[in-house]
């Protein structure tokens, strides 16, 4: 501008609308407003919001800042967009200026972001313990271990008595097979909480039915002596057992699969519902953006460095993927503030390519694209699209673009194959972006969630706490049913007495099972309501951050490039 | 069209091919995955002559996530000695890790490389470089580095 500068003549200091042009220190577009010739440079971006939020000279969009902040590569310790308070990039990087940014925070969030942060602190705890126990363990008899850990949960949540009846606390009455299924338990409790869905209540079912002895023969009932039998008390052809209430265990352990799906599947609905979230899109794309779980040789693990649940590339599907997909599944939720996609792979991306420097080689061609990353806040994109799609006119442009003098990479004009790996919407679901900073060095590791030490240890100390919770929670209820007027919820919980005589097996004992597995499931309806509420707080908070613009009061205005009104 | 990085990386590019900062020279830069400068310490230095050369990857989020830096090592480029630089080009400075703004370039990141150098008062490796070199992931954004020396 070769002009005079005329000196800013308004009583107020100038702000952000003022200026003439705007440069984003994020993503380097600029805009230019002038209000004799309104030019822009860039027409994509008119319409973006743009803010100055420190004291210096830099300005931003302010979708490319809530970016930054939200996922500043310092952030890779936390699996999830980082509260605003945590962020390291909450400062303006020149002046240092704190930004100062509004959002939807209510004190109930800020109570479940610092339960969490417990939650983790103790995961960290029982993992570090795991692994000292297992390190005890593997000298004294890793087999003891988990024998005394399943003999107590079984009687955690059978309850002494029934626990007596079917098993017995003297071992060398325990009929051959419970020297097997009793260790087994804890593996089992484990693996039912990886699972995509959550299986513990069948998993603590399989209890009782793996302890009795002659399961689907009801007359062979146990001679004494030897362990009691689940089906005891039942006579061969008799159906009246079915009709008990409390229902009968192995009644129970009929049902919960159906009662299980029916649930997950309403769970479902409401979760689709109140994130917005398409179901499976990310990691049911085709071309395959499947989960994978890569553990680095544990000599390798440098302090600090956790195994890595990637989310691998076409040339990585394996079999896997669809299990591993569970234990990202839970996680995927978390929130991000946009997420979209684009890998651009040559034409011979489908082969696998199993050796990183073929890789490498192939990613001579490949474009990452990150689209819409900006304006997608709060927006609702979803594309989903794959096979061949020809992109040599985006991917010439670009190179041409970036080349003037006409250098082009021989590879931009082979046909190109388009996998949109996932592209989900504003409300998005990809959280390890993240991380990007550390991970994202190769194709594979791009979208890469992480199994911390926290997150491992809230699993297995979630999973072995279980039968206690089913303890608890059904003694809680036990009390509440003992004051409860009327008797109804005492009826519902069959604490009157059975109509059976001993003899009867478990049909004559008091059902500790029936109140333990009304507790648990409550419990678990209860988790996920709270942790449904959390992810809907989080994903608010994510999506009302606004960052406060402030003037330019204070800063030498002659520097600044702005639009003079003409008075 | 285009995504945030690509289109951020075009316009680096096309500012670095119109003017590059002294000492600095594009030596490949065909697609927006991997960039080669060769970098040469101006003035006195104790690398006077040398021309090193940095390597730039980059992924879809930058400039959200720092780009991989690398000083290369091959038959025609040697990694500086520097307490700072390991034998296989692996570079410990904050700015490509935990300090890392989007605010930084790659003109920006070679002028703080040349800068880095330009201050070295001795030739030496770092004291861990055997170790590390033997240990180090591929990319060097997969180690922590620890910062320790505020004076580069």
């Amino acid at each position: 501008m070769p002009e005079p500068v005329l000196k800013w003549n308004l009583s107020r200091p100038p702000t952000i609308d003022d200026l003439r042009n705007l440069e984003c220190f994020v993503c380097r577009e600029e805009e230019t407003r002038d209000p004799s010739a309104s030019t822009s440079h860039d027409t994509t971006a008119v319409t973006r919001k743009w803010v100055h939020p420190c004291s210096c000279s830099l300005v931003a969009h302010e979708s490319c800042l809530l970016h930054w902040i939200a996922r500043a590569p310092q952030n890779v310790s936390s699996a999830t967009p980082v509260p605003v308070n945590r962020s390291a990039a909450s400062r303006c990087p020149q002046c240092r200026t704190k930004y100062v940014i509004e959002s939807e925070n209510p004190l109930i969030l800020k109570v479940m972001e610092w339960t969490d942060g417990i939650c983790n602190r103790l995961g960290r705890v029982v993992t570090v313990s795991s692994i000292v126990g297992l390190g005890v363990g593997a000298g004294s008899g890793l087999y003891a271990l988990f024998t005394i850990y399943g003999e107590h949960a079984a009687q955690m949540f059978l309850g002494t008595e029934a626990y007596q009846l079917l098993l017995s606390t003297n071992y060398n009455k325990w009929p051959w097979h419970a020297y097997i299924n009793v260790p087994l338990i804890p593996v089992l409790l484990l693996l039912s909480r990886s699972e995509s869905m959550n299986t513990t209540l069948n998993s603590l079912y399989l209890i009782p039915l793996s302890l009795s002895a002659n399961l689907g023969a009801p007359a062979m009932i146990a001679p004494g002596g030897v362990a009691g039998n689940l089906a005891q008390g039942i006579e061969t052809g008799d159906l009246d057992w079915l009709f008990d209430w409390p229902p009968h265990p192995l009644w129970i352990a009929t049902l919960l699969p159906v009662i299980r799906t029916l649930y997950f599947a309403g769970r479902e609905q409401i979760l689709n519902k109140i994130l917005g979230t398409p179901e499976k899109t990310d990691f049911d794309a085709p071309g395959g953006a499947a989960p994978q779980v890569v553990l680095p040789p544990p000599g390798d693990i440098p302090a600090g460095v956790h195994p890595q649940v990637a989310n691998a590339n076409a040339a990585a599907v394996d079999a896997r993927r669809r299990r591993r997909a569970g234990v990202v599944r839970r996680m995927l939720w978390d929130l991000e503030g946009f997420h979209a996609r684009v890998d651009v792979v040559q034409a011979d991306g489908a082969r696998p390519r199993p050796d990183r420097a073929a890789q490498a080689r192939a990613r001579q061609a490949q474009a990452q694209v990150l689209a819409a990353a900006g304006g997608a806040v709060g927006g609702n994109v979803r594309v989903q699209a794959a096979g061949p799609v020809n992109v040599n006119g985006a991917a010439n442009a670009a190179q041409e673009n970036a080349n003037p003098e006409g250098d082009a990479d021989p590879n931009a004009e082979e046909e190109i194959h388009v996998h949109v790996v996932d592209v989900v919407d504003g409300h998005g679901i990809d959280h390890e972006d993240l991380q990007a900073g550390e991970a994202a060095a190769d194709a594979e590791d791009i979208n890469t969630i992480r199994v911390t030490g926290n997150s491992l240890g809230r699993l297995i100390g979630g999973a072995l706490i279980m039968p206690t919770v089913a303890r608890i929670a059904g003694a809680l209820l036990y009390r509440i049913a003992r004051r409860l007027p009327g008797g109804f919820l005492a009826r519902f919980l069959g604490l009157h007495g059975r109509p059976y005589p001993p003899g009867f097996g478990i049909r004559s004992l008091d059902p500790v099972y029936w109140r333990n597995t009304v507790g648990l499931g409550l419990w678990l309806v209860a988790t996920d309501c709270a942790s449904l509420l959390h992810l809907y707080l989080r994903k608010r908070e994510l999506q009302s951050r606004r960052i406060q613009s402030r003037s330019f009061a204070g800063m030498d205005l002659d520097s600044l490039d702005l639009v003079i009104p003409s008075s | 069209m285009g995504s945030i990085s690509t289109r951020r990386l075009a316009k680096e590019l096309r500012e670095l091919s119109l003017e590059c900062p002294t000492g600095i020279k594009i030596l490949s830069a065909n697609d927006f995955h991997t960039w080669r400068l060769s970098i040469e310490v101006m003035g006195d230095s104790l690398y006077q002559g040398q021309v090193f050369a940095l390597q730039f990857i980059f992924d879809a989020q930058y400039p959200i996530a720092s780009p991989e830096v690398t000083f290369v090592s091959d038959e025609h480029y040697k990694a500086p000695i520097h307490p700072h630089v390991y034998s296989n080009g692996h570079i410990c400075a904050s700015i490509l890790g935990t300090e890392w703004s989007p605010i930084l370039s790659v003109a920006a990141v070679c002028v703080t490389m040349q800068s880095m150098l330009a201050s070295c008062k001795k030739l030496e490796r770092p004291p861990d470089n055997d170790r590390y070199v033997r240990h180090a992931p591929k990319s060097p954004k997969n180690t922590r580095f620890v910062y320790d020396d505020d004076t580069v």
